[in-house]
């Protein structure tokens, strides 16, 4: 990416499994860009508060499949980019979008879904100008996330419920292969420490 | 690259479940569906084709459109509160028509229940595309398709429309398609709007080969076609047309395929 400090109003993708790692990635950028000089601003997952509001109200009623959980996510991303990344770019904003679009493919990949349906169902979304992936690896399980605070994690505690059968640690490995080996993200080293420098 | 392990499972199930679905295919139920523009009076002959197939001794589930627990309340709200764009609209609505076809419709027809649907995704398409979405991303969300057995269209006019549904209360917002129209007036937004649902149906009803009834006719004589056409309707195979739909949810409802 070439970059200067004096651009502005980009589009940066964080991917991965949410949570702890996802929230601490998201604001040392968000700090180290002001710091740079630049504006920038956050897009979160369910700004739209639809997960919420599921994870309120289907108590006991059966689990949406993977392919209504992607419709879903299309739905809050519309949603984010709606009110919040696009006006943001527009004002000359940089938007770090976390998670964005490759959460969600990786999910759907992992549970099985065709990478073209996923694509094609994403194809209302601007291509980032930079696309990160957060690692996990780092990260001790119980910090991961509660299903609260990340799709991945909620998707799992979703699709546990049933009624289908869906192994979830099978998920999450197609997931991280999606993400390493596949998406179009890549891992900063000093993602945590120096990212900003990076980009602005 | 390593393949990803639940596709490589899944074609190692394929050929068990196919013959699954061929062996079925006696004792599954049909999915007939109802479609057709607001005030076309297809509630109304859902309600005497259920009423029919109980008396001729089917057992019957009726699967209605945005009607599901998880789903319908989202929808609810954001209509209250107009905040839905065309994507959004779209989405939510292909959110609850998956999640109903997985746990209400699939369910039921394996178990040999017919389904009656008042409306399909075909309202979506033609909803969506008058909405302005593109008829080619509408059909990715929606896949895969799932293909009922019957499709019945109620045709109407644009005004027969507009008239049916003016005579017992204003049409509302989304309804109306006032997100598209910017028309403040219920009414003459509906009757911009429900032209263009009409136009997109009628070419859905090309491609998709909907059975075409005359709602301008009397409830009785369309009640009458509709008997007549399923009777002489013919059954076409699952795996004809659905196949794709059909193994991806046997795929993960292992309880089916012990049964």
């Amino acid at each position: 990416m070439t970059t200067q400090a004096s651009v502005k109003g980009q589009l940066i993708a964080l991917e991965g499994t949410g949570g702890r790692s996802m929230a601490v990635a998201t604001r040392r950028l968000e700090r180290s860009l002001r710091h740079g000089g630049v504006s920038a601003g956050v897009s979160a997952w369910d700004a739209s508060d639809i997960f919420f509001q599921i994870a309120g109200g289907a108590r006991g009623i059966p689990a949406p499949p993977p392919r209504t959980l992607i419709h879903l996510y299309a739905c809050d991303l519309a949603f984010r980019l709606r009110w919040q990344i696009r006006p943001a770019l527009e004002e000359g904003t940089t938007v770090i979008a976390a998670p964005y679009v490759e959460t969600a493919i990786a999910f759907g990949r992992g549970a099985g879904l065709p990478q073209s349906w996923l694509r094609e169902i994403f194809s209302f979304a601007s291509t980032p100008d930079v696309c990160y992936r957060v690692p996990e690896s780092t990260i001790p399980v119980d910090r991961r996330g509660k299903p609260s605070d990340s799709f991945l994690e909620f998707c799992f505690a979703q699709l546990r419920n049933g009624p289908g059968h869906w192994e979830t640690e099978e998920i999450r490995r197609g997931f991280h292969i999606h993400l390493e080996s596949r998406s179009r993200c890549s891992v900063v080293p000093q993602l945590l420490t120096g990212l900003a420098a990076t980009v602005g | 690259m390593t393949p990803s392990p639940a596709p490589r499972r899944r074609r190692a199930n394929g050929k068990l479940l196919r013959d699954l679905i061929r062996a079925r295919e006696e004792k599954r139920g049909l999915l007939v569906a109802f479609e057709g523009p607001d005030g076309s009076g297809k509630t109304t002959q859902r309600k005497l084709f259920k009423s029919w197939l109980q008396s001729e001794g089917h057992e019957v589930v009726t699967t209605k459109w945005n009607s599901s627990l998880l789903v319908k309340p989202l929808v609810q709200a954001r209509k209250t509160a107009h905040s839905l764009s065309p994507e959004e609209f779209c989405l939510l609505h292909a959110a609850d028509f998956r999640y109903r076809l997985e746990n209400e419709i699939l369910p039921a027809m394996w178990q040999g229940k017919m389904v009656v649907a008042d409306r399909f995704l075909f309202t979506a398409l033609a909803r969506d595309a008058a909405r302005g979405l593109d008829l080619r991303w509408l059909l990715e969300v929606y896949y895969p398709l799932f293909w009922p057995d019957i499709v019945f269209y109620f045709s109407v006019s644009p005004e027969t429309s507009g008239k049916r549904i003016a005579s017992t209360r204003a049409p509302r917002f989304y309804e109306a398609g006032q997100d598209v129209t910017n028309i403040d007036d219920p009414l003459e937004s509906y009757m911009r709007f429900i032209g263009r649902v009409i136009r997109e149906y009628e070419s859905l009803a090309l491609i998709f080969q909907f059975v075409k009834v005359d709602a301008e006719q009397s409830i009785f004589d369309q009640h009458r076609l509709v008997r007549g056409l399923y009777n002489s309707g013919q059954r076409r195979p699952w795996a004809e047309r659905n196949q794709e739909a059909l193994l991806e949810w046997l795929n993960h409802h292992q309880e089916v395929v012990e049964k």
